[in-house]
């Protein structure tokens, strides 16, 4: 059936590729007829367009795309190229399209060939909008068919994109086919005939090549149904072509009729008129013949003529003729001579006769015969007449003229209407007389269409497909030609006999049709709805039969299934009642070879006891455990290789089991080996003496030493553990980790109250140990992590007493489930230490803080106590100074010289203590002050106090260098007296120096302050100088109050500068300090906290 | 007590000061019309003539006033308050002469209208400079507003 399958999709796909072929055939053709410049090859039919050489060129690539898909594998490198060719081909026809749609047409369509012109009045050369459209589809319906997707709407979707395309053209073939192509006439260029050709081809090819995609056939049902699918389609295909064929038959059947009827229509009218103008030139004739040969007539002329004072005749004459010129509705009546002088007119008007008049009548005077002028236009009132000329002839001689009489006929008064009159409604249809003129047709009269055209209007007779020129070359009857406006006509011609004239009597092809057009349209959508009732019931039939097959074959194969499954139970039954009976029937050597076999080949061994104890069969196992060949092994007492201590026992259930036949035992001992070692043995002994064929005990072995001994070492270490477990000061708790304990130690049992019993198969929470909440916790952390650390928790014991304990859990596995191992630390008492501790130390620290104020309001007091003490102080020491001066001053002449000294050493001390009281004062004020912080530009404060300071250096040359400072947050009050006692310092310890040298500048480094932990980095500032330096022995006493170490007879000052650099430091949270050198100089170094940075 | 032009109202307590203060003012002839009030509630008496200089006019004021802070009975500053509070009598000078450095004095004193604040240093030398200049400054140089 597969192949079958197979041979069906080959057959699709041969039918893609022959109808692909044959698309790109047709394209070929076309542009083999553009090239060669046959247009029929394009066309296939004269009266229809050529296909446009883009269309054609499409048509290839289709063609050959689809060829090619359909030929090569996928990933043949000409499949690409198909699918290429292909997508490429969509694009453009999607362009062409659009701009066939909006009447734009490229002159790139005609690739360089001589496009031009109509046909029936139909533009070509360029892709109709139509064929772009069916050119899109197909393109479509062709890259959706080659593309993977199994989804069954998008092949249906290519399938009816396929199918529209087959649709249309079958609608374009169906118009060509009743000669009435669609679009025609209009300004959109119709697809050719050819091109809906292709198109069919093309549609047929696609149809051929996505129905296997669309209906994928389950190859099982194929035989059976395409050939019945094969019917079907044949009968579609008999009822399709009898539809057509009928309406066509029918169509033309109708058409045919029309057009006769039409026909006679034409010939009818055109009859009339040729009729009565034949009548209407009798006439004319029989009104000559009244004057030629008149003799009374000729006699009046003659007399006028010779007389011109003949008034008789000439009142006679006129009478007569203008009698007859209303009468006949004749124009103007004239009266020549033989000269052609006009000697009388009615009416008489100043007109000058034309030549064309005047050339007539000389010929008609020469002839002597009565003339009928053709349609002539007086060239000096552009007006054209009709005109019969009679000669006069002389009464006397009759050979002779006397004169002419010209009656002259306006055509539009009668005669132009009447050729112009149509008996009907109709919008196009009309008659022309015509005349041949040289080489050229004349149109006689106006006509509808066309302005101006009376004895004006040429067509060369080159033009042979045009009416009038058909008429004027002698064809009569009905035609189908073109008129004027080269718009198809079907015309009737004729000749009008005894004269030049020829009528043509027309009605436009399209008039003829329209209404039969209508009805085309009807017929068409009539077939195609028939077309497609008639496909749609084959459908359905074919859905019947198929789901009628199916059917069936779903039935048989339930039926199958029925049969087979009653098959299968008495096979079933049979088999087993072989098996019964061979079990009956007792093959015994087979079984019996059988059981041998797999005794021998088993890997326990096997051996078989006497009665008498001895061993009567050993299956071959037993050298490979025992090291004892079988026939070694036979007549042997096992006794004698059992160990002895297990021997006991073993003989006592052996004692047991000779009591109970066909019962058995399981048990463990140890059996020497032929190399005398031990093997412990596990044995299954069988009491089957009263089994007939076996008559023994039955010992089957394996040997289990080494299992033995795991099973020792397993022990061993369980029982380590089990120890360390049970007596560890841990408590240690193992659990599921859904919670019920599965075993517990002794500490945890001494720590939680609760006995082993009770708390195997509980849970800790449900024992109050724990509550839920935290063990879930821990679990999920458990199973997170896998193992938990020295998490503190508080745990209740039985008698609801809190312990802190330390955990540690850890995720294990026993036996090959997953415990949780649980470890308690307990820490209660450990605990309550901390918090002992804990409670010392805020003790201890609210002890520290009362203290720190006390200290705080003594040193208070004391501060206020020295202020006022110094404060004081000064109001005595002033008097002291002050009189002891005035004493000096006004007593000078009654004090010895050593009184003047005394009084001097008074004055200088009072002086020194005013000093120290000022710095006291100072010292004091600093230390009362509150600091109020703000940023401080530390260059320019320095620079601000240098600028202060230089007084103090009495004109010294000291190099003062201000490195780079940071700013800092401080009072800005205070770091200005640091900075004036530190520089002051600097410059007063220096003034020993010739190149005194002062450095104020900023080190960053880690803090090293044990009271900052951050590791943060500090600005330390300094004042270095090069000055008598000091002793670093003495370091610790330089920030004192009023310490020195210089004497007074060296440096002045009383050493409150530093202690006062010092107070502002410490109030600021910074430290200070000093370095140092005998006569080399000092470096005085702070840190200020604010100025901490980070890393 | 005559009913001339007092020029200096000295307001000390301490006669030591006192008489420093006098003998450098003397020195530079600026104490010849100098009454001394020995506290704050004397100089109060002596300014709005009341008590003891109720006799006086109370339009005749000083053409000075030195005042110290730290005295009995009436402080320094309660003095030099009342002086500025009163429309008749907050155009006379006021210097306080004091012993105190305290930052908090001077700023208040100010606040109440010092016209100078001078601390009293403990030199002798500096203390008739001191004396002398400010005498010299608030009765010859300085044009008080014209009544």
């Amino acid at each position: 059936m597969g192949k079958n399958d197979k041979e069906e999709t080959g057959r699709e796909t041969l039918l893609a590729q022959l109808f692909g072929l044959l698309t790109a055939g047709i394209g070929i053709i076309a542009l083999l007829g553009w090239i060669l410049g046959i247009p029929v090859l394009a066309s296939f039919s004269s009266g229809f367009i050529p296909m446009a050489p883009s269309t054609a060129f499409l048509f290839i690539s289709f063609g050959v795309a689809v060829f090619l898909c359909t030929r090569f594998p996928k990933t043949n490198r000409f499949y690409k190229t198909g699918i290429i060719i292909c997508s490429v081909g969509t694009l453009i026809s999607l362009l062409l399209f659009f701009l066939s749609s909006f009447g734009i047409r490229l002159a790139a369509e005609h690739f360089g060939f001589k496009v031009e012109g109509l046909i029936a009045g139909t533009p070509f050369g360029n892709i109709s909008p139509l064929t772009a459209f069916c050119f899109v589809l197909a393109g479509l319906s062709f890259l959706i068919s080659q593309s993977s997707s199994k989804q069954q709407k998008l092949m249906s979707a290519a399938f009816s994109f396929a199918f529209l395309v087959i649709l249309i053209s079958i609608i374009l073939l169906l118009n060509h086919l009743f000669g009435t192509p669609l679009l025609y006439g209009t300004q959109f260029i119709p697809p050719a005939l050819s091109t809906s050709l292709a198109l069919f081809f093309l549609g047929i090819a696609l149809i051929a090549l996505i129905t296997p995609k669309v209906w994928q056939y389950n190859s099982e049902t194929d035989a059976a149904l395409t050939r019945s699918s094969i019917i079907l389609i044949s009968v579609f295909i008999v009822l399709a072509a009898g539809i057509i064929s009928a309406g066509y038959l029918y169509y033309m059947q109708n058409e045919k009729e029309y057009r006769l009827q039409k026909e006679r229509e034409l010939f009818s009218v055109a009859d009339l008129k040729i009729n009565e103008l034949t009548r209407i030139r009798k006439e004319w004739v029989a009104d000559a013949s009244l004057f030629y040969d008149n003799s009374a007539f000729s006699t009046l002329v003659d007399d006028y003529f010779n007389n011109q004072k003949d008034f008789e005749a000439q009142r006679q004459l006129r009478t007569w003729l203008s009698h007859f010129k209303t009468a006949h509705e004749y124009n103007k009546v004239r009266l020549l001579d033989t000269k052609g002088v006009v000697r009388f007119a009615l009416p008489d008007s100043p007109v000058p006769n034309s030549s064309f008049f005047e050339n007539k009548v000389s010929e008609t005077i020469k002839s002597g015969k009565i003339t009928i002028t053709d349609f002539y236009r007086n060239e000096y009132d552009q007006h054209i007449y009709l005109n019969i000329l009679v000669p006069i002839l002389d009464p006397k001689n009759n050979k002779r003229v006397n004169g002419v009489l010209s009656l002259r006929i306006d055509p539009e008064s009668y005669l132009y209407s009447y050729i112009r009159s149509w008996p009907t409604p109709s919008k196009t249809s009309e008659t022309m007389i015509v005349r041949r003129e040289g080489d050229d047709v004349l149109y006689l009269n106006e006509v509808k269409l066309k302005k101006n055209t009376a004895l004006s209007y040429r067509v060369s007779l080159q033009n042979k497909n045009i009416a009038a020129v058909k008429a004027v070359l002698g064809k009569e009857g009905i035609v189908e030609s073109i008129d004027y406006k080269n718009v198809p006509v079907l015309a009737y011609l004729q000749k009008i006999p005894n004269s030049p004239w020829f009528i043509v009597a027309k009605i436009d092809l399209a008039e003829v049709y329209a209404p039969l057009r209508e009805r085309l349209w009807m017929m068409i959508f009539l077939i195609a709805a028939l077309l497609f009732g008639s496909g749609t019931s084959v459908a359905v039939v074919w859905r019947q039969q198929r789901a009628r097959f199916y059917k069936e074959r779903f039935q048989s194969a339930e039926t199958l299934r029925d049969s087979y499954t009653l098959l299968e139970k008495a096979n079933e039954g049979l088999h087993r009642e072989i098996a019964e009976r061979k079990r009956a029937e007792g093959a015994l050597v087979d079984s019996e070879k059988r059981f041998r076999a797999l005794i021998e080949n088993a890997p326990d061994g096997i051996s078989l006891l006497g009665v008498d104890g001895k061993i009567v069969y050993a299956s071959p196992s037993t050298q490979r455990i025992l090291g004892i060949t079988p026939e070694e092994a036979i007549g042997k007492d096992p006794k004698d290789y059992t160990h002895p201590d297990d021997l006991e026992p073993l003989l006592t259930l052996l004692n047991d089991l000779l009591q109970k036949p066909g019962g058995s035992f399981t048990t463990q001992y140890r059996f020497r080996n032929k190399d005398g070692s031990w093997r412990w043995l596990e044995s299954t002994v069988s009491n089957l003496l009263n089994e007939s064929f076996v008559e023994a005990i039955v010992f089957n072995f394996r040997d289990i030493t080494e299992r033995k001994l795991a099973e020792e070492t397993l022990r061993e270490s369980e029982e380590r553990f089990s120890k360390v477990f049970h007596v560890s000061h841990t408590a240690i708790a193992i659990a599921t980790l859904e919670g019920p304990i599965v075993d517990v130690n002794e500490r945890l049992m001494s720590l939680t109250g609760f006995s082993k019993e009770e708390m195997i198969g509980h849970s800790s929470f449900e024992l109050g140990i724990i509550n839920l909440d935290a063990r879930e916790r821990l679990v999920q952390q458990l199973r997170k992590d896998g193992s938990i650390r020295d998490m503190e928790l508080e745990l209740r014991d039985k008698y609801g007493s809190t312990h802190v304990v330390l955990l540690s859990m850890h995720l294990i596995e026993l036996a090959g489930e997953k415990r949780a191992l649980t470890m308690f630390h307990d820490i209660t008492d450990r605990k309550l230490t901390e918090e002992e501790i804990h409670r010392l130390n805020e003790e201890l620290e609210q002890r520290v803080v009362q203290r720190t104020a006390q200290l705080e309001a003594t040193n208070k007091e004391l501060e206020a106590f020295s202020y006022s003490v110094s404060h004081d102080l000064r109001g005595p020491l002033r008097a002291i100074d002050g009189f002891s001066r005035i004493l000096l001053r006004d007593y000078i002449n009654t004090l010895d010289d050593e009184g003047k000294r005394l009084l001097n050493i008074v004055s200088i001390n009072t002086r020194k203590m005013g000093q120290l009281i000022d710095d006291i004062l100072s010292f004091s004020r600093v230390g009362r002050k509150e600091i109020g912080l703000s940023e401080i530009n530390m260059e320019k404060l320095t620079k601000d106090v240098l600028s202060e300071l230089k007084s103090d250096s009495d004109g010294r040359k000291i190099k003062i260098e201000v490195k780079l400072l940071p700013n800092v947050h401080a009072d800005v009050s205070m770091i200005r007296q640091v900075l004036v006692n530190l520089l002051s310092n600097a410059i007063k310890f220096t003034n020993t120096r010739a190149g005194a040298l002062i450095e104020v500048g900023c080190n960053t480094s880690i803090s090293s302050d044990k009271r900052d932990k951050s590791g943060l980095v500090e600005n330390v500032y300094y004042v270095k100088d090069n000055g008598v330096g000091f002793d670093m022995t003495y370091a610790n006493k330089l920030f004192g109050v009023f310490q020195r170490l210089h004497g007074v007879e060296e440096f002045d000052g009383t050493g409150i500068g530093l202690a006062i650099v010092k107070r502002v430091i410490d109030k600021h949270g910074g430290r200070v300090w000093a370095e140092g050198k005998v006569n080399e100089g000092a470096m005085f170094s702070f840190t200020l906290p604010g100025v901490l940075l980070k890393k | 007590m005559n009913t001339e032009q007092i020029e200096i109202l000295l307001v000390e307590d301490n006669p030591n000061d006192a008489e420093l203060a006098i003998r450098a003012l003397k020195e530079r002839n600026l104490a010849n019309n100098l009454v001394w009030a020995k506290d704050g509630a004397e100089a109060l008496d002596f300014i709005f003539a009341k008590g003891a200089y109720a006799h006086r006019s109370p339009n005749n004021h000083p053409k000075l006033i030195l005042l110290d802070l730290r005295l009995p009975k009436v402080d320094g500053l309660e003095v030099l308050k009342k002086i500025k509070a009163d429309e008749r009598t907050k155009e006379i000078p006021v210097v306080v002469m004091t012993s105190s450095t305290e930052d908090k004095d001077i700023v208040e004193s100010y606040k109440l209208g010092v016209n100078s604040f001078i601390s009293k240093p403990v030199s002798f030398d500096e203390f008739v400079k001191m004396v002398s200049e400010v005498g010299l400054y608030w009765l010859l140089l300085n044009r008080p507003p014209v009544a």
